[in-house]
């Protein structure tokens, strides 16, 4: 396994961002990107998937005296997405208490985020995805004191995916159906009567067209 | 300095999440606006977002930690912040809409500076100033 790690950091380092450490760290080979507020320990493990199998993960994280960051990616390709995110969920939750339990999205990744307190009262963070054959389950859990809760909170809503693909190609393209009728002044009806809300319209579907082109080229695929 | 929290009912839209942002917003209660009073204890001027994390004093008066959640450095720019209008030490008040399970944190609205500065729209759509992306 080839594993490469940017710091972006450097690009957009601040004094308060140094002082706590947060740097963002991307691993390409594995499509996403996190914050960590340290150097993340890397490990490979294994994973009992929901079929009974064991699976290759790789674990990212951090531990502090009140608070443990934890990126895990598992290799499950050929799966079904409720199983793989049923499965994570139910793991999670045992013997804990689920808080919050909705739909997430990060980037063009459908996926779940949970609030789940455990029964000694940590509180954690949770976002799952199954996205590219792979499960990613980002945790931030609170040990301990009264500001870990809120680090756990920064550290999973840090997670990006990288690569510009994915998991609901269909509400991606009606998304983008939606945007180039809206925009069409012919097509648009009302909305082009009115100047302003046309331009931004316009400028909305621009800037869409303008990332998903630039999504196609580092992907190295043609438009 | 006390803690200030004022939920109101708002009966504004919570507009969608843009379609180019970095991720949903349904943790946050978009029909809740919260105030806090506080001490910026950083300001982490980050990629995908920008964070302040805020210490404010609860009703028995102990110090709680809130994670506020913001857009990227360069949206922020454009709206006319930098890295230097938040300094730790800092004393504020912010709205933001909290989150949907209680724990201290929320996606930012707007901030008065000590000088008296707003920053941000208190009543602007709920994403409109946390987490849009340029």
């Amino acid at each position: 396994m080839r594993l490469v790690v940017c710091l972006f950091a450097m690009l957009i380092a601040g004094t308060a961002a140094d002082a706590q450490g947060w740097q963002e760290y991307a691993y390409p080979s594995y499509s996403f990107g996190v914050s960590f507020p340290a150097e993340p320990k890397v490990e490979t493990t294994t994973y009992a998937a929901p079929d009974g199998r064991t699976a290759e993960a790789h674990v990212y994280s951090v531990t502090q005296d009140d608070a443990a960051f934890k990126m895990t990616v598992v290799e499950l390709p050929g799966m079904e997405e409720n199983a793989v995110i049923g499965h994570a969920v139910k793991t999670l939750a045992q013997g804990a208490e689920i808080k919050l339990d909705i739909p997430a999205r990060v980037a063009r990744v459908y996926g779940r985020q949970l609030s789940i307190v455990g029964a000694d009262g940590a509180r954690s963070s949770d976002a799952i995805f199954y996205h590219l054959g792979r499960l990613y389950q980002i945790e931030g859990k609170a040990i301990s004191g009264n500001e870990a809760p809120s680090y756990a909170i920064r550290f999973q809503q840090s997670l990006i995916f990288t690569g510009g693909e994915t998991n609901r190609p269909d509400i991606v393209r009606e998304g983008r159906r939606n945007c180039r009728a809206a925009a069409d002044p012919n097509a648009a009806g009302a909305a082009a009567t009115e100047g302003e809300k046309t331009a931004q319209v316009d400028e909305r579907c621009r800037r869409r067209g303008e990332a998903a082109s630039r999504d196609q080229r580092n992907r190295g695929n043609n438009p | 300095m006390k803690l200030t929290a004022m939920v109101l009912a708002s009966a504004t839209v919570a507009a969608t999440a843009p379609a180019l942002a970095h991720h949903s917003f349904a943790m946050f209660d978009g029909e809740k606006k919260v105030t806090l009073e506080g001490t910026v204890k950083d300001f982490q001027w980050t990629n995908p977002h920008s964070w302040i994390m805020l210490t404010v004093l609860d009703d028995a008066g102990q110090p709680q930690l809130w994670a506020i959640e913001m857009g990227g450095p360069g949206g922020l720019a454009r709206q006319g912040w930098a890295l230097t209008t938040l300094t730790p030490g800092m004393k504020v008040k912010t709205v933001i809409h909290p989150l949907r399970d209680g724990a201290n944190g929320g996606q930012f609205m707007a901030i008065t500076l000590p000088d008296g500065t707003l920053m941000g729209n208190p009543n602007g759509r709920a994403n409109a100033n946390a987490g849009a992306a340029p």
